[in-house]
């Protein structure tokens, strides 16, 4: 693997969890949990529904309060610390969060939906081939520029979140952005298998570009599969961390969370 | 005649469209019916009326003054009674009905503040043009034409920014969704004064347009003009901009042929006669076919 000489947080830690918790009155749903990332690796956070995965992608970005904890992104011994600091001001940042639902914007059309990223960025940019990649992988959202997101299917609403999110790491990588994250909430749900596989190649792509990239995902299969680091979470807390394909093969823990015969 | 009341109704038409987009365009972003609105209104009014009187009679300038007081004022209903209660555009939370009471709070104050100044009676509004144009056998008066033509260029360039323009993406996308508007890195807030500023404008255009009608302005035409806005929004649909134009429209048109065939005393009981009714035949007959 060629290591990009734009990418500093190549191998680094980028992001770092420590301690953090959310309740929801009474409710714990992250208990003290602690993570972390480096740039360019893949990691999966699989559990059930329930488990608080994406209350957990949530708080990163401060769209849930958080209660106690720290949450950081580092770069070459600068230290961005995230818990105070507004949505936006994250996202500008390069760490983003793409929703399960809702990821696009309804009555913009889909050509709006890709342009609204840059819209929101400081600098002007060119990810010219970086739209050229998404219009190849992607091809119905070519077809369909000019048409209202509200008209596409569920599926394709999700790849054109999937898609805007791509344009948006890229754009954060020509304006070296010195940190990257991406936050997938269930990439895969809805999705037919043959954009489930669309899907793993943007990711695997990204993580290439030194992004490093945090899966939520019920899926356990897709995930641990693409994943260089999984953690199997479950009523707010980390009941097993490993490499994704041990996690896989450990048929005993996959039983008990996923349904999945060994 | 009858082709003269058309005009005077789309004349004073154009204006209740401008205050409608305001109502729409703050609606849009923070999901609030701002119910000082119509007071902004009356600010942008005595802002222009004080502009001539102290500094200069000029129409763009009176305009420009018009819309700089009208932006001052909806900022500050803004930062005093929108802001510090959070999220307001939550229709579930408390916070959205506790809005209505604090813009209309802020609304009286600013009504008692401009009686205080100005005093209570009508003040009589320079015009800009007394003369009228002739057509086969019209009579149609300048400022009518002035009125239509502010008003068009006013509509292409709100709509212009609106549809092709950054800001104007990032207003609809907040519009559309603002929990995500904010993960792909929109300042909703920053854009949220922005929108407040375009309203306030928009009032204050409005403001000149009506003032030239009507030819005097007193305190008390915020909450009448903002109240018929307000019914025409709701009427046209809140957040539909075009609904918003040609319910004003139709306001504008009832009332200049109530007061030309009927009385002038009619003349708000007619048209919101009409426009109650339909909203009543409207919601009575979508419940029953259900």
């Amino acid at each position: 693997m060629i290591i990009p000489l734009s990418n500093p947080t190549w191998g680094l830690r980028v992001l770092l969890v420590e301690g953090l918790t959310v309740r929801f009155g009474s409710a714990t749903i992250i208990d003290e949990l602690t993570l972390s990332i480096k740039g360019g690796s893949v990691v999966a956070l699989v559990g059930p529904n329930g488990a608080g995965k994406s209350t957990f992608g949530k708080a990163i970005v401060n769209l849930v309060k958080t209660c106690s904890g720290r949450i950081e992104v580092h770069c070459d011994g600068h230290i961005l610390p995230l818990r105070e600091r507004p949505t936006w001001e994250i996202a500008r940042n390069g760490v983003l969060y793409v929703p399960e639902e809702n990821a696009s914007f309804e009555h913009l059309s889909v050509n709006e939906n890709l342009r609204v990223a840059f819209a929101a960025m400081k600098h002007p940019l060119r990810v010219t081939t970086a739209e050229t990649e998404i219009y190849e992988l992607f091809p119905f959202l070519s077809e369909r520029l000019t048409q209202r997101a509200g008209t596409l299917s569920g599926g394709q609403k999700k790849l054109l979140a999937l898609a805007r999110a791509y344009l948006m790491m890229k754009a954060h990588e020509e304006a070296r952005t010195p940190y990257r994250l991406l936050i997938l909430d269930e990439p895969t749900h809805g999705l037919s298998p043959a954009s489930i596989k669309l899907v793993s190649i943007l990711i695997q792509r990204l993580s290439g570009s030194g992004v490093a990239i945090l899966l939520l995902e019920q899926m356990a299969a897709f995930a641990l599969g693409l994943a260089d680091h999984g953690h199997i979470f479950r009523d707010g807390k980390i009941v097993e961390s490993g490499s994704g394909k041990d996690l896989l093969s450990d048929s005993s823990l996959s039983a008990v969370y996923f349904g999945i015969s060994s | 005649m009858f082709g003269e009341q058309i005009l005077n109704g789309l004349g004073i038409g154009c204006a209740y469209a401008l205050i409608a987009a305001g109502y729409n365009v703050i609606f849009g972003v923070l999901k609030i019916v701002n119910l000082a609105y119509g007071e902004v209104f009356m600010a942008g009014a005595f802002s222009a009326l004080v502009f001539a009187r102290f500094v200069s009679p000029n129409p763009i300038l009176m305009c420009l003054a018009s819309i700089v007081g009208a932006s001052i004022t909806g900022l500050l209903v803004h930062f005093v009674a929108v802001k510090p209660l959070g999220n307001v555009s939550n229709v579930n939370s408390p916070r959205h009905l506790s809005v209505v009471v604090s813009t209309i709070g802020c609304s009286l104050v600013l009504q008692n503040l401009a009686l205080e100044a100005f005093g209570g009676y009508t003040q009589p509004f320079p015009r800009f043009t007394d003369g009228f144009i002739t057509v086969g056998r019209w009579h149609i008066e300048d400022v009518l034409i002035v009125n239509l033509l502010v008003t068009v260029l006013v509509g292409f360039t709100v709509s212009f920014l609106i549809r092709r323009t950054n800001v104007g993406l990032r207003l609809r996308a907040v519009s559309d969704n603002q929990v995500l508007a904010q993960s792909v890195g929109i300042n909703v807030n920053a854009d949220a004064v922005f929108s407040v500023v375009l309203s306030s404008a928009l009032a204050g255009v409005a403001a000149i347009l009506i003032s030239q009608t009507s030819g005097g302005i007193s305190p008390f035409m915020g909450s009448m003009y903002g109240f018929k806005g307000l019914v025409i929004v709701i009427v046209g649909g809140l957040g539909n901009t075009v609904g918003g134009i040609l319910t004003a429209l139709v306001t504008g048109l009832l009332e200049a042929l109530t007061t030309g065939y009927i009385s002038s005393s009619y003349r708000d009981a007619v048209a919101f006669g009409v426009l109650v009714s339909f909203i009543v035949a409207r919601y009575s007959l979508t419940s029953r076919r259900r």
